[in-house]
């Protein structure tokens, strides 16, 4: 608290007739920060209100976000925001009231909306959490030069929001209080939740043991397909590498589905996959269909249909594994 | 088990020293022709001690210290100056000689040249620099150094039997350059320090500090190498030759206080230099097991777990050509895997067997006997034994355990059961 | 294979015909799989393969000089410095001892053949009876046919033969014959249901425990199969004799290999079979009282027992969770976590993530691997389930698993290889027989006689004589299935359709011309399976990475001898127990070749010391050099391939170096190790800590000087493509020994501590002046003139 009122006394330094102009400032600013659920949406016109000026009587928390690069797993870029989020809703949560809750203020730039403001920034790389101290001066289209400790460093990331919290803390002096996530299920229901879950499982398997389509070998045949199918397309691999569905080249124009040398796109495996199935499935036609067919002339044409397809499914694979590996295997014999 | 095989290899090096001094070859290198009438004393002390003398002017075009690799002498005594080496033998050479085992005694004086003081510096003792000399204004000699104070009475002994067997009652006649070691040396300490009020400076010359002065300052330094070879250095030639052999030391107020001991104290780093006195000798490393895997096995190729082993090695101490046990209580013995498991200091019988018994830990792993020993004076000792250590083999562990007996039984009982059951179940009609 | 038409006669020989042609196929197919698998040897030499073997090889020799009471108890104090292993507890014997015993026996029969051909050979022989076990196993779920068919894959399908070409002498080459053999077992138990059987199961259970850590995929699966037969009301006394007594005499044979011990009991990957075995009392108690009691009283008891029993399953649940959340890693190996959460490894082991086998494989590796078994194998899943007896589920179950697992860890490809292939077999033999059963159809329809039966049998001597090996199997298997079709046919096809319009009653075979369509297409898919198969044998597996080839210019070979040219000087110049230290990837082969201790190996059991090599080779000359002394290491190589560009050589091993360095030692930080753009690399803009770690410096000491050789720009890194950054510095506390003919592997010295205590620290030092310049003499030491 008390160092709240020396940021107090500091403002008050800073300029003395400024205060109730301040005073509006805020308030429409946590007007504004309400509306985003705790977080201030920067644009070049929110920027203009929040930051622009010689000094603030608050500092500013800006996270970077991307949209483009949500989907990179590595990133993590959406739970990195709804920590921020949280973080923010803990603050005002906690200084609800106090003076305090004018001081600090949470901001999100998104790239695409707010492009230039990641130059102005100089920001390179993501994830990306910056303190604007009050003491920045920072002037319209100017370079923002934040200095380095103001940065959260990406050391220890993902830093969870107990870390942003503790950042807050330890570049304003403001307390936070303690984050609160949404707990799925309070811990003293915890035991008798597990039991109704595990009496739930045991009636379900129950019934599902008596259903008569758990007697139906099709189910099973479509299940033991699915793992196949999932397995020779790499899924695990996707998962494991965590690689994308699809890969795009180096100027994001367009996707590609296949990409040359070792390891794979997410697509590139599933469509082998499916390539690999489809083969089996042609062969398992050929003997459990065909031979129920009655017309001989059907029988003769389901009979090369399906030949045609196995044959062009075999081409494709090994046509694409070749390119793939670049392996040309040739006869021993001569 | 290589450095023990060094430490041995040095030792019969030594016990053949020891035995047959009488073909040692000692080259003798003099500033100046006259020393050799000056100094006839000392020299003369070295041949009745049986070394082939071979003195030379040290600055002759001839000089060779080694011939088609083969090292023509065994020891070196320089009695040096401002004269640089001659011949083909220079300051890399000596400390090559050094390196293979050989010893050295090097002397000089104030206006010593830079050649000897690297050569002094490459065997880790440090000459002052050129032209300085031990001053003492109290503890100065009153016959030769009135003037200018700079022939100090010096009796600050290393204290160690093995250089000095036995405690020289008159102080040391010292007119020279002062020395130093550093601080942290492994190798060198000094034999004759500087008296509290001694320093070395120009002589004449008003000093308010000197960077070399009381028990600092060294007069004479004695190195001890790794291989243990030995090398003595001092800082002055006056200190050997028959005029301070025969002075009498008195002190500033004409207190007579009889002759000076350079001759014994001369006599005593010379033989320290030249492997006669403060020699160690270890040989016969042994151990057995006492009750184990293979009780009474000697030396066995592996212990197992908590064997209990018997450590014995023979020490003995040489000097003036004859070898006598060796008898200490500070000798200690590790067993070591990473760190030492074990560390016990060793019982001698008088006849220079040193032994003790141990369990070893119930621990696997490669574990090597290290027996290092280091006293200041005598030559080191360093030797390691591997001997792996086994876990139990499985029909090593005992059968029956009393505890399990009730298992035991619940087994027996069920298989017992089992049986009638099933005779029941078969034999019986339904 | 005989038809109630027959008399005895005929039915005795047309049996008589069919096994001689089974068995001269069979024959064969075990003359092909073994021979395949000799381009190692006749490409390179008769030598072991690349690390593991040397350590088997290693053991087997003891075992040869000291019996095998000596092996059992193997302490090994050449290996981990000082720590030792203990071998003969930490090993699985199974191998080293058929080797051993194989070994012996020639000895008695007066056969004097080296230790080390015996293990170059055990591979090829091993997967020749692994063809006959996969024979016997398919032969058990589907008939000969099917047998023969899976036999003829399997004897040449890559993934195997990858582990099992001469030379590479490794646990997988007795093991995955075992574990068909095991499956084998299993199965024939199941069918007969004869006590022997059951035996028999034990015994190769046994065999399959001592030979590969792999068996614990078995203890799952026979559970898991088991709970499917009582999910779908199968059990039978048939199931309880296959099931049970293995899961009792299993994990006491289990708890008999030491390095499993009470693992066996201790370890989750054991619980499932015991739950299992509970599960199974529990269905025959069941169908028993129902046998029992009235229907009424039983509905009541059957609600009271299940209450009671969700209750006591709720019990042993919580029991369980419980258990396994208190044992570290919650009783699982770290190995087996990685198979149930993928991502595990990769974030938690660096030491199991760093091998390369571990990762997951992308869809050409199975194509690759497996060729066309891949692409028939869902075929076989499907036919399975027609008819879908024990058997065919146990395949099915088998292959399910087994696919899911590959999917995480590129090894356990091995583990899917005998499923895809039986798979495969299923399928190829249920097509060919169709195909050619209805061309022998077409033929009999034009001379106007015979009967579904008759079709059946003639292509076992038609085809088999005419076609290639492939249609014998084929052909022979005609036969079994088309009697299968017929059975089907009697009980309208399992699970194909319902009584549609457009279905014929009974089965119909295809038109001629389809047939002869489809047997070629299926002939050709199999000879590029088997020209596949062959090139990459050839080609990609033989390689034993002790020694490289590489094609010159003009076509012909060079060969890269480094690594033994090392190892031999190790071993001829270096003191009997020197220690030597190395990346913990070349101990073994340090221990087998050069015969010298050394500090870490391939077998990666203890992280912590792993990780002061790691922390050693990562840290400053000077740093390392006291590590290094800490340890009395005395010889320390590093293979370096920036001379001839071999991409496998320890710099870019070196960040799991450092990571596994790191992992121990905080002190080292991956980071620092890194160029200014986060990227790893040895140039300009390489890290500063990895320009000044021993790692760098002992790789490319006095490289650059030899860098013009090749006429490249100096100290150009024909691996890393670059320049390197430091070219010239000197050592200050290690002295090269020794550098291979083509820079692979350099020895360096550790130097001892110097002689003379020169140039210490000394305050009181006077300052030196102009040093003397050391003097010029004759080679006689004399001085010159």
């Amino acid at each position: 608290m008390r160092v709240c009122l020396a940021a107090l006394l500091l403002l008050a330094a800073i300029g003395g007739c400024a205060a109730e102009a301040d005073d509006k400032r805020i308030a429409r600013l946590q007007a504004l920060a309400r509306r985003g659920g705790g977080l201030i949406e920067l644009d070049a016109g929110t920027f203009q209100e929040l930051l622009v000026g010689k000094s603030r009587p608050y500092s500013v928390f800006i996270v970077a976000d991307a949209k483009d690069l949500r989907s990179d797993p590595k990133l993590r870029l959406v739970p990195l925001v709804s920590d921020f989020k949280l973080v923010a809703k803990a603050f005002a949560a906690t200084n609800a009231g106090k003076p305090a809750a004018g001081q600090a203020f949470f901001a999100r730039m998104e790239f695409s909306r707010a492009q230039n403001l990641f130059g102005r920034m100089s920001i390179k790389a993501l994830p990306y959490l910056a303190r604007i101290p009050p003491g920045l001066a920072i002037t319209e289209g100017g370079a923002v030069s934040v200095p380095a400790e103001e940065v959260l460093s990406t050391g220890g990331y993902p830093w969870g929001p107990e870390r942003i919290a503790e950042f807050v803390g330890e570049r304003t002096g403001l307390a936070v209080g303690e984050v609160k996530h949404a707990p799925l299920i309070s811990p003293r229901l915890m035991p008798l939740v597990s039991l109704a879950v595990l009496a739930c499982i045991v009636f379900v398997g129950y019934k599902l043991y008596y259903a008569p389509f758990m007697r139906h070998q099709a189910l099973y045949a479509v299940g033991a397909l699915c793992v196949y199918w999932f397995s020779v397309s790499g899924g695990m691999f996707n998962i494991i590498r965590g690689v994308p569905l699809v890969g795009f080249d180096h100027r994001k124009r367009q996707a590609m589905l296949f990409m040359p040398g070792q390891g794979q796109l997410g697509a590139e495996g599933f469509i082998m996959g499916s390539l690999y199935t489809t083969v089996g499935l042609s062969v398992a036609a050929l003997i459990t269909l065909v031979p129920k067919i009655k017309d001989s002339g059907a029988q003769r044409v389901a009979a090369y249909a399906i030949l045609l397809v196995a044959f062009m499914a075999y081409r494709m694979v090994t046509s694409n594994h070749v390119w793939k590996t670049g392996m040309s295997p040739h006869w021993y014999l001569f | 088990m290589a450095r023990l095989a060094a430490a041995l290899a040095a030792a019969m090096l030594l016990a053949g020293v020891a035995l047959a001094a009488e073909q040692q070859k000692v080259l003798v290198l003099l500033d100046s022709p006259s020393l050799e009438s000056s100094h006839s004393a000392f020299l003369a002390g070295l041949r009745s001690r049986g070394y082939a003398l071979e003195v030379r002017p040290i600055d002759d075009k001839s000089l060779q210290l080694k011939s088609w690799d083969e090292w023509l002498y065994d020891k070196l005594v320089i009695l040096g100056s401002s004269k640089a080496l001659g011949g083909a033998i220079d300051a890399a050479q000596v400390v090559q000689f050094v390196d293979e085992g050989r010893d050295v005694l090097l002397a000089v004086d104030s206006d010593v040249s830079e050649e000897l003081r690297s050569l002094a510096q490459d065997l880790g003792v440090d000459i002052d620099s050129r032209g300085n000399a031990v001053i003492d204004h109290f503890g100065y000699d009153s016959h030769v150094g009135a003037q200018d104070h700079a022939a100090v009475l010096a009796d600050n002994f290393v204290k160690s039997a093995a250089v000095l067997p036995k405690a020289l009652s008159t102080p040391v006649l010292f007119r020279g350059i002062g020395l130093s070691v550093a601080a942290e040396s492994e190798t060198a300490f000094l034999a004759l320090a500087g008296s509290p009020t001694a320093y070395c400076g120009k002589p004449g010359a008003a000093m308010t500090d000197a960077k070399l002065a009381g028990p600092e300052l060294g007069l004479v330094a004695l190195v001890q190498m790794r291989n243990n070879a030995r090398v003595a250095v001092a800082g002055s030639l006056h200190m050997f030759s028959d005029a301070a052999f025969q002075a009498e030391a008195t002190a500033r107020n004409d207190r007579v206080l009889g002759r000076a001991s350079n001759e014994a104290f001369c006599t005593a780093i010379s033989k320290w230099a030249f492997q006669e006195q403060g020699v160690l000798r270890a040989s016969q490393l042994s151990h057995r097991v006492l009750a184990g895997a293979h009780p009474g096995a000697v030396k066995p190729e592996r212990y197992r777990v908590n064997d209990d082993v018997e450590f014995s090695v023979v020490i003995q101490e040489c000097a003036d050509g004859g070898c006598k046990p060796y008898t200490a209580e500070d000798v200690q013995v590790e067993l070591v895997m990473l760190d030492p498991y074990i560390r016990t200091s060793l019982k001698h019988d008088g006849q220079g067997r040193f032994a003790t018994q141990v369990k070893v830990p119930d621990v696997y792993g490669v574990f090597k006997w290290v027996l290092e020993y280091r006293r200041l004076g005598y030559s080191f000792i360093e030797l390691t034994e591997t001997v792996p250590i086994r876990p139990f083999k499985h029909n090593e562990y005992e059968r029956f355990i009393v505890q399990a007996y009730p298992y035991y039984a619940s087994c027996a009982s069920m298989m017992a059961g089992f049986l009638a059951v099933g005779a029941f179940f078969l034999y019986t009609k339904a | 294979m005989a038809g109630p038409a027959e008399t005895a006669g005929q039915t005795a020989q047309h049996k008589a015909y069919g096994n001689v042609l089974t068995g001269f196929a069979l024959l064969c197919i075990c003359v092909l799989a073994s021979s395949v698998r000799l381009f190692s040897v006749i490409k390179y030499e008769s030598v072991i393969h690349e690390f593991d073997p040397y350590f088997n090889y290693r053991v087997t020799r003891f075992l040869s000089e000291k019996g095998f009471y000596e092996t059992w108890d193997f302490f090994d104090s050449f290996t981990w410095y000082p720590l030792g292993r203990v071998v003969g507890g930490t090993m699985y014997p199974g191998l080293i001892f058929t080797a051993g015993t194989i070994w012996n026996v020639l000895q008695k029969l007066n056969i004097p053949i080296h230790v080390q051909e015996v293990c170059v050979f055990t591979a090829p022989l091993f997967s020749a009876f692994c063809a006959i076990a996969t024979y016997l196993f398919m032969k058990e779920v589907r008939g000969q046919g099917a047998g023969l068919a899976s036999a003829a894959i399997i004897a040449v399908v890559p993934s195997y033969i990858s582990r099992s070409v001469a030379g590479s002498y490794d646990l997988e080459a007795v093991a995955i014959f075992a574990l068909v053999f095991v499956f084998y077992l299993y199965v024939k138990t199941l069918n007969t249901g004869s006590l022997a059987w059951a035996t028999a199961l034990f015994f190769g259970y046994l065999y399959m425990v001592a030979s590969w850590g792999g068996y614990s995929f078995i203890a799952n699966l026979l559970p898991i199969h088991c709970l499917a037969c009582i999910v779908f009301g199968r059990v039978s006394s048939r199931l309880y004799i296959a099931y049970a007594p293995w899961v009792i005499l299993g994990a006491l044979a289990a708890a008999n290999i030491p390095v499993i011990g009470f693992n066996a009991v201790l370890m989750s990957e054991h619980m499932a079979s015991f739950f299992v075995f509970g599960l199974l009392h529990a269905a025959l108690a069941i169908e028993y009282i129902r046998d029992m009691l009235p229907p009424r009283a039983y509905s009541a008891a059957k609600k009271l027992v299940l209450t009671f029993g969700t209750t006591a399953l709720a019990v042993v649940l919580a029991l369980v969770v419980s258990y396994v959340a208190a044992s570290p890693t919650f009783g699982w190996t770290g190995r087996s976590l990685s198979l149930l959460d993928p991502t595990y490894a990769s974030k938690y082991i660096p030491i199991i993530a760093s091998v390369s086998e571990h990762q997951p494989p992308s869809w050409s590796s199975y194509f690759t691997d497996l060729h066309i078994a891949s692409l028939l194998a869902p075929a076989g899943l499907l036919l399975c389930f027609r008819p879908l007896t024990d058997a065919s589920m146990f395949l099915l179950l088998y292959g399910v698993t087994a696919v899911y697992f590959s999917g995480v860890m590129v090894r356990l490809m091995l583990v899917l290889a005998p499923a895809a292939c039986c798979l495969a077999g299923l399928a190829l033999s249920e097509v060919t027989s169709y195909l050619s059963a209805s061309l022998v159809a077409a033929q009999r329809a034009q001379a106007g006689a015979g009967d579904a039966e008759k079709k059946a049998k003639a292509p076992s001597e038609t085809d088999g004589s005419a076609a290639g090996k492939k249609d014998k199997a084929a052909g022979s298997s005609a036969a079994a299935a088309a009697k299968q079709a017929a059975k089907k046919a009697a009980k309208k096809g399992g699970s194909g359709g319902g009584p549609l319009g457009w279905v014929s009653g009974p089965w119909k075979p295809v038109p001629k011309d389809v047939a002869i369509v489809g047997l070629v297409l299926v002939f050709l898919g199999l000879s590029m399976f088997y020209r596949h198969s062959v090139y990459v044998a050839g080609e990609m597996y033989s390689a034993p990475s002790i020694v490289l080839q590489s094609r010159r210019a003009d076509g012909g070979v060079k060969v890269f001898d480094d690594f033994r040219e090392a190892y031999a000087w190790l071993s001829h110049n270096t003191d009997p127990d020197a220690k030597v230290a190395s990346w913990w990837d070349y101990g073994y082969q340090t221990t087998a070749m050069a015969n010298r201790t050394v500090i870490v190996d391939n077998n990666t059991w203890n992280n912590t010391h792993i990780a002061t090599v790691g922390r050693a080779m990562a840290s400053p000359e000077r740093k390392a050099w006291q590590i290094f002394r800490s340890l009395d290491v005395e010889y320390v190589f590093v293979v370096f391939g920036g001379f001839i560009g071999y991409p496998s050589d320890d710099i870019n091993k070196f960040l799991w170096m450092v990571r596994i360095g790191g992992g121990v030692f905080p002190e080292i930080k991956e980071p620092h190790y890194l160029g200014a753009d986060g990227n790893y690399r040895v140039d300009e803009q390489a890290g500063k800590a990895l320009v000044d770690s021993l790692m760098y410096k002992l790789s490319y000491y006095r490289f650059a000087d030899c860098g013009p050789m090749f006429g490249a720009q100096r100290g150009f890194d024909r691996v890393r493509n670059a320049v390197i950054a430091k070219q010239d510095f000197e050592l200050k506390y290690f002295e090269e020994v020794f550098t291979s003919e083509h820079w692979m592997m350099r020895i360096y010295r550790v130097l001892d501590k110097p002689n003379r205590d020169a140039r210490l620290r000394n305050p009181r030092r006077a300052k030196l002046g102009r040093r003397a310049p050391s003097k010029r003499r004759q080679p006689s030491g004399a001085p010159s003139k």
